[in-house]
């Protein structure tokens, strides 16, 4: 069980409105219908107009769980350009959660974020040279090696 | 006497156009979160 974990719990609380949603109830057809809902697990990150700024579906057990919402959020704060937010929510994935599925793509947004943040290519190059050393075999170690 | 530990819940709203509005008013962002029941 994921959500009875304090730790899972600490970060929605702090970063997060939650809203569920039972999808075998006729009330819920015109949300499912919005969000083209097909599958459970699914869950979405949005933003205070409603539009989506992540997604993801499975079961991911509390620790990649939290890494994945973490990753999500960092996404998220960074799409809606509030760098100093997305680099804490990556820091906290790398610092926390290094093993876990998300943490790639974690260190690949750190870079993009510290980038995006500066305009200095030196903090993306420096952070996707972490990537590659620490990550070496994942996607996003592959995305970032575009030469 | 022992003390009594509460047990924590998440609290979930159930409408998400709420969730919305509140996120809207505090910064936060919404997890939404469909499910099936078992």
């Amino acid at each position: 069980m994921t959500y009875p974990q304090v730790f899972v719990q600490d970060i929605i609380d702090a970063y997060c409105i939650p809203v569920q949603v039972n999808n075998s109830l006729d009330a819920s057809k015109p949300i499912v219908e919005r969000f083209r809902h097909i599958w459970t697990p699914d869950l979405h990150i949005l933003d205070g107009s409603g539009f989506e700024l992540y997604h993801w579906n499975g079961y991911l057990p509390p620790a990649e769980f939290a890494a994945r919402l973490l990753a999500g959020l960092g996404q998220a704060r960074l799409r809606l350009q509030q760098f100093e937010e997305a680099a804490a929510c990556y820091a906290d994935v790398l610092h926390r959660f290094p093993t876990a599925l998300a943490a790639p793509e974690a260190q690949y947004f750190a870079a993009v974020t510290a980038y995006r943040k500066s305009g200095e290519a030196n903090a993306l190059l420096h952070g996707w040279h972490e990537l590659e050393k620490v990550y070496p075999q994942t996607e996003w170690a592959v995305k970032q090696n575009f030469d | 006497m022992a003390t009594r530990v509460e047990e924590r819940s998440i609290p979930w709203m159930a409408s998400v156009d709420d969730a919305i509005a509140q996120a809207k008013t505090t910064g936060k962002l919404v997890l939404l979160d469909f499910f099936s029941p078992t």
